[in-house]
């Protein structure tokens, strides 16, 4: 079964790591580079796994975050996040934030897959 | 009595988190550097975050030569260097770089009982510039070296709480 992911940073090189890192996988990879843009993407698409990043501009993960939660349609994808802050307080915060986990970045593909692969059933694609 | 973390404590911090960095997503090796000779750039990308707090404010900022941001570049996006082309991929990586090192900055501060948000990351790009710090902010320069370049990371800190700030240990 191909899953949807949906990225969602404002770097294009960090949404094209995790494109990267997931192309060995059955999934498809969907991008957003706001919580804007990523409300809407996950609203129309209806992701298997979203991937978020905390600090973006126009609206940040957090805050796309409790969009989502506040959604019925939308409260129970799973949410994996993407940080760059690894403080005591922080973590613990978006511990609490009824995420499936959270990534602290720089990272390498292999954490981030085994993070995905324990989220969803993320199967890697047959040989050709 | 909360005590901003000593200069040596934030050079080390910032070679840790270099090191992560360069080695987790570059895959490329860093090692500290003398200042002297200082880095001379013809062109010089420098990517910024700010930090805020109520006790702590200042910036970070991330010098390195358009040749070395466009290896950094071409190694973080798994390209050759020649695949490399325009200022818009250099920026977003050098961008991304300087978020990783003021994110760590962040968190070690916010640990140490210095609560700070930071910004996103913003960039400078010319071939002759200086940044100065004001008066009140205190200055760190660290300077690193990958492959034959070398560049350097400025911290720029104000510890607003001055009874908490330890001067013995900076």
């Amino acid at each position: 079964m191909t899953l949807k992911v949906l990225s969602v940073d404002d770097s294009r090189t960090i949404r094209l790591i995790v494109t990267r890192a997931l192309m060995e996988y059955d999934c498809v990879v969907i991008e957003a580079a706001n919580g804007e843009e990523g409300l809407a993407a996950a609203a129309r698409e209806k992701p298997d796994l979203i991937l978020l990043d905390i600090t973006m501009p126009v609206m940040d993960g957090v805050t796309m975050l409790g969009k989502l939660k506040e959604d019925d349609a939308l409260k129970q994808m799973p949410v994996i996040m993407l940080t760059a802050e690894s403080g005591r307080e922080n973590v613990s915060h978006i511990s609490k934030l009824g995420i499936q986990d959270y990534l602290v970045k720089p990272f390498r593909a292999e954490q981030l897959i085994e993070k995905a692969v324990r989220a969803v059933p993320l199967q890697k694609k047959a040989a050709a | 009595m909360r005590r901003a973390p000593s200069s040596l404590d934030i050079q080390a911090l910032i070679h840790q988190a270099l090191r992560d960095v360069f080695e987790k997503m570059l895959s490329l090796s860093v090692q500290p550097a003398e200042a002297n000779p200082h880095p001379e750039y013809s062109d010089r990308v420098v990517g910024c975050v700010g930090l805020a707090g109520e006790s702590v404010t200042g910036d970070v900022f991330l010098h390195v030569s358009d040749i070395l941001a466009r290896k950094i570049s071409a190694a973080m996006l798994a390209v050759h260097l020649h695949e490399i082309q325009g200022c818009e991929q250099v920026h977003d990586v050098v961008s991304e770089v300087t978020n990783m090192l003021g994110g760590r900055l962040k968190s070690r501060l916010c640990d140490a009982g210095f609560r700070c948000a930071m910004s996103t990351p913003t960039i400078i790009r010319a071939s002759a510039f200086r940044i100065d710090a004001a008066p009140e902010l205190r200055p760190r320069e660290c300077f690193f070296v990958c492959g034959q370049e070398k560049f350097l990371v400025e911290v720029q800190l104000k510890f607003n709480d001055s009874k908490a700030y330890d001067p013995q240990s900076s």
